[in-house]
């Protein structure tokens, strides 16, 4: 069993590398489309300053979850034929979803959890969104964090090998249980408190702009600069040449 | 997925595939940064070579792979070493070259059994030459394989691999800073900080070695020059002995059972070779301190290396039985400094030469 820290911040440091490994490459791949004259569509927007799922969606694997909505949501009756027939036609396209992945009962239970997350807050949002406190910052941010906290939940199933040990994780993380080994060094611990903090603001001050409209404001100089020290960081990282995260799915 | 689509969506949505192209042009911005990134570099490679960092090739998948290839492209008559970081970085190519008129091609993996890259040289017919084999009794007999990658690589390389380490060998031997061990996240892991893990993580390796095109190996300077280095060295060796979880029975079942699986592999993979022409030689390279009380009782040597032997009828060198092979500097307990690595390869190789001779007339006899 791990101490919770650690089982927190190995899910905090998935949390982040899948999204840099996949929102990375989307990128690239973006990048090499335009220079050959091909305008290919965002696949992610910020996710991680999503408010709720409904929103994450719009945020993350735009091109996945496009297509599950107009190919299968849709087709199924999407929201035309009544509550219930909604709440089913969420599941069903997530499970799906999750099934996408590859076929392993971990990957539907990310999906059907997914599933669950819309289903609830569709629920919600018809007898409390129209609140006026959900306009407010601090409500806003509390759902941004409590969205984070719950696709974190799915990552562990996502990641896992097998049922047991994302089980073992669920509860590591949930209970509390101070008993496990430390398995992170301190500077493993440092780096991911960072990072994670660091994606997150930018996240958070990203989540109504586009990049290249920011990019497009500041001088010639401090972008110059700013990528000057990225491509320095890059090569002294000195990176393997390990195949990226999706290109399994 | 967002909920609140409604029937009207099931168009799809061209218009999200006009993303304009920018009207902005980025050379400036480009040109800046490719300044600024040269001058920080400058600065990282300088800081690197003031603490007695050199340039030299990476012991790399990609530059494995070339060697391996070498065996199949008309090569496969020549000498070739196998085995784990001591028959890498003890015997010196150049002044092998230098007494054998030939240059043998290097395949050891530092941290890694041989028997795998035997198995799979006598799977390959165009091997002919001679096979000198480093047996390392902690990697070979337990099937240890910390560098397993270079043989995927040598099997799948894609031809992005190939470009990406030709463009690598292109500037490995002028910067100095283009190595693992000075890699910002190595650097920063190795940074002291109190200690908050409750199970045991070993230390990594530093830097043990500089490399030729070929990899030719030869000790890092600073471990023979500087005294801290070297001791260093040792601690880390030392970490896994005196600080690792005492070994369990169920460990050593384990160890023993893989034992006898390894040198069954090694004795099939010896025969097929010596049966296709190939002279086998099993080398036991001398170590020291730890390594000196630790090995003979993990492995006694009347159990592996002399029923390995037996079993397979091959020339077998051990440190212990030929004075050509002691008394040499081991700066770390486990390696020989670069010059008296060059002293042993001159007197390794007469040694195999005599005992060649002495083991035909044997036969004859």
């Amino acid at each position: 069993m791990l101490h919770p820290l650690d089982a927190w911040l190995g899910t905090l440091a998935f949390s982040g590398q899948i999204f840099s490994d996949f929102a990375g490459y989307s990128t690239t791949a973006i990048g090499i489309a335009l220079t050959l004259g091909f305008g290919l569509p965002d696949n992610f927007r910020f996710p991680y300053a999503a408010i709720g799922f409904s929103d994450f969606w719009r945020r993350w694997h735009i091109s996945l979850s496009s297509w599950l909505r107009d190919y299968l949501y849709v087709p199924l009756g999407g929201n035309r034929k009544g509550n219930l027939r909604t709440y089913a036609n969420l599941m069903t396209t997530m499970l799906l979803g999750g099934l996408w992945h590859g076929a392993s009962w971990t990957f539907v239970v990310w999906g059907g959890l997914h599933g669950l997350y819309l289903a609830a807050e569709r629920w919600l949002k018809a007898r409390f969104g129209e609140r006026e406190v959900w306009n407010k910052i601090g409500a806003r941010v509390f759902l941004a964090v409590l969205t984070y906290f719950l696709v974190n939940i799915t990552w562990v199933f996502f990641r896992a090998e097998d049922f047991a040990m994302a089980w073992r994780m669920i509860v590591t993380m949930l209970t509390f249980q101070t008993d496990g080994d430390k398995v992170l060094p301190t500077i493993f611990v440092l780096q991911t408190v960072i990072t994670i903090s660091i994606m997150l603001m930018v996240h958070w001050f990203m989540r109504e702009r586009q990049l290249a409209d920011v990019i497009g404001r500041q001088s010639r100089a401090l972008i110059g600069v700013v990528w000057g020290i990225m491509l320095m960081l890059i090569i002294i990282t000195q990176g393997g040449s390990d195949a990226f995260i999706y290109f399994q799915f | 997925m967002p909920s609140s689509t409604s029937s009207s969506e099931a168009q799809v949505d061209m218009s999200k595939y006009d993303r304009p192209l920018p009207g902005k042009s980025l050379g400036v911005e480009a040109m800046i940064a490719v300044i600024v990134a040269v001058i920080l570099m400058s600065g990282w490679e300088m800081f690197w070579r003031a603490n007695d960092a050199v340039p030299s090739y990476r012991n790399s998948e990609g530059l494995w792979a070339i060697q391996r290839r070498r065996i199949n492209r008309g090569e496969g008559d020549k000498t070739v070493i196998v085995g784990s970081s001591r028959i890498f970085f003890n015997t010196q190519l150049d002044v092998w070259e230098s007494v054998a008129g030939e240059r043998p091609i290097q395949l050891s993996l530092e941290g890694t059994t041989p028997v795998p890259v035997m198995e799979a040289l006598a799977d390959d017919p165009d091997f002919t030459g001679t096979l000198l084999v480093g047996v390392a009794t902690g990697l070979f007999f337990s099937n240890f394989q910390y560098r397993e990658a270079a043989l995927q690589r040598f099997n799948e390389e894609s031809p992005a691999q190939w470009m990406g380490q030709r463009i690598s060998m292109l500037v490995e031997p002028y910067l100095a800073f283009y190595h693992q061990d000075y890699s910002l996240f190595t650097v920063t892991k190795r940074q002291p900080l109190p200690k908050r893990d409750t199970i045991f993580i070993p230390s990594d390796v530093r830097r043990l070695a500089t490399y030729q095109i070929d990899r030719g190996a030869r000790l890092f300077s600073k471990v023979e020059t500087n005294e801290a280095y070297a001791a260093r060295a040792k601690e880390i060796w030392a970490e896994e002995f005196v600080h690792g979880p005492p070994p369990t029975e169920e460990f050593m079942a384990e160890l023993m059972a893989s034992r006898d699986v390894e040198m069954e592999k090694a004795v099939a993979a010896t025969i097929i070779l010596r049966e296709r022409g190939v002279e086998v030689i099993f080398v036991r390279m001398p170590s020291e301190g730890i390594y000196a009380e630790v090995e003979p009782m993990g492995y006694p040597r009347d159990e592996n290396w002399d029923v390995l032997l037996e079993r397979t009828d091959a020339l077998g060198l051990h440190w212990e039985d030929h004075v050509e092979m002691q008394g040499f500097w081991l700066p770390e307990w486990s390696h020989m400094s670069g010059s008296e690595a060059d002293r042993f390869t001159r007197a390794f190789y007469e040694l195999i030469q005599r005992e060649r001779a002495s083991r035909d007339q044997g036969d004859g006899e």
